[in-house]
């Protein structure tokens, strides 16, 4: 299993939604205390950069038709989210996040 | 045409009229297919072909920038069938609103059109025959010799109702405003589709109303306000209007804002938010019943909900970074959840 470099730790803000690329493939990272998430960068809903939602600390929302998940699990919240975010594997090293990606994760569209 | 629609919830069976889109024709069957501008901008409505052939409509939509080629997706607002088709939806589809009228085309004619602010009119036309809408809902104009619908929001709230008002804000490069600010004349007709749109005011739910909006955003304001007096809400709930703009030429309807707050004082309050030129003195004079604030309109919601805001239902309409930016400030400040959120983003 491959670990790989997404950024430095210092490099997300508290509650922050961040996209970066980890060799070639873009990932969402949310920060919340020292804890890091990663996730596939489009809502499972309808693809819209998740970058451009919200992040309360607790709860991610995709402003396009305000689905929203658990951000320490990826479940759905709310009453409108019906498909679970994807997650990838997250670690801290050496002031780095690290990110553990086989394949890039994608959501089946036609199973939203 | 006859479309067959496989959703998760089972096989669905519409039949299109001529030159009718897929949407407009499961709409008007009372079908509660998927859609948001139904003009389209936001690809809310995207659909798999799997078989047939249909006119994707507009070319430059915006909402077709989502789409996958290769999977035949199509936007259903946009796609009139040119043989029995067959599509797919990943979504389920939702059991119709109660109570929710069948949008269905009615005849209209044109009956005022009057200057309201710089680039913005006032536009009201007489249907056939009376419909029933909901505040916030809007309906599709077309004009003769245009090709293609736009979505306006009606200012105005009776039910039922024979005269629709809107206001229209002039579209640099927009064949229909150009056509209203140019050509129209009164007396003159104009298709019409509707009534539309889910992001409705529910007097029965009894909640304060938190109604922020931008530009001609304001005629979701009107109508929501005009349900609210005419069945007293007001009263037994709370209204706060923050009406973003700016500079001062741009805000129109001040009067009729300013009634309000003397008909129904504490209940009742609205703040004019000018992003980019302060009120001078003498506006400030002139309208004394209202609140003027420096500054975009989410930034003067922002500062109003500090503490939270319990009870509230938040209607946003307007430019979508504008209903962006106060989705985030309502949900991270007013702690609303998405269920007391309600929005519109013309576009």
């Amino acid at each position: 299993m491959a670990w790989k470099v997404a950024c430095p730790q210092d490099a997300i803000g508290q509650n922050e939604l961040k996209e970066v690329d980890v060799d070639g493939v873009r990932v969402l990272l949310v920060r919340v205390g020292e804890d890091y998430f990663a996730y596939p960068p489009l809502c499972p809903h309808q693809e819209e950069p998740l970058r451009k939602g919200l992040c309360d600390g607790e709860l991610i929302t995709c402003f396009k038709h305000i689905w929203q998940w658990d951000l320490r699990t990826g479940a759905c919240a709310g009453t409108e989210a019906r498909t679970p975010l994807k997650m990838y594997p997250v670690r801290k090293a050496a002031g780095q996040v690290e990110i553990q990606i086989e394949q890039p994760l994608v959501y089946d569209y036609d199973d939203a | 045409m006859r479309v067959l629609i496989e959703t998760k919830t089972g096989l669905l069976d519409i039949a299109t009229l001529p030159g009718e889109t897929i949407l407009a024709a499961g709409l008007r069957g009372g079908i509660a297919l998927p859609y948001e501008c139904a003009t389209g901008t936001c690809g809310t409505c995207r659909a798999r072909l799997l078989d047939g052939q249909v006119d994707e409509g507009w070319p430059g939509a915006p909402g077709r920038q989502g789409l996958k080629r290769a999977r035949r997706e199509v936007l259903m607002c946009q796609a009139v069938p040119l043989t029995d088709s067959r599509i797919a939806l990943p979504d389920p589809i939702a059991t119709w609103r109660a109570g929710a009228e069948r949008p269905q085309e009615i005849a209209s004619r044109i009956v005022e059109l009057m200057p309201l602010a710089r680039d913005m009119l006032a536009l009201a036309v007489i249907l056939d025959r009376p419909i029933a809408f909901e505040a916030g809902q809007f309906v599709l104009l077309e004009a003769p010799g245009t090709a293609g619908f736009r979505a306006y929001s009606m200012a105005n709230w009776q039910s039922p109702a024979r005269r629709l008002d809107f206001i229209i804000k002039r579209k640099p490069d927009g064949g229909f405003t150009e056509w209203l600010f140019n050509c129209a004349r009164e007396g003159e007709p104009l298709r019409l589709f509707g009534p539309l749109g889910s992001a409705v005011f529910e007097p029965s739910l009894g909640h304060d109303l938190l109604v922020a909006v931008g530009g001609s955003g304001l005629a979701v304001a009107l109508s929501i306000l005009a349900r609210a007096a005419s069945e007293g809400v007001l009263g037994r709930n709370r209204a706060r209007l923050y009406f973003g703009v700016r500079a001062m030429h741009d805000a129109p309807l001040l009067e009729r804002i300013s009634e309000w707050r003397e008909r129904f004082g504490e209940a009742f309050a609205a703040t004019v938010a000018l992003s980019d030129a302060s009120v001078g003195a003498a506006d400030r004079d002139r309208w004394p019943a209202l609140c003027f604030a420096d500054g975009m309109v989410h930034d003067v919601v922002g500062r109003d909900l500090e503490g939270g805001s319990d009870n509230t239902m938040a209607f946003l309409a307007g430019p979508p970074a504008m209903v962006d930016a106060t989705m985030r400030v309502v949900m991270l400040k007013g702690r609303l959840p998405p269920s007391r959120i309600r929005f519109d983003r013309f576009s």
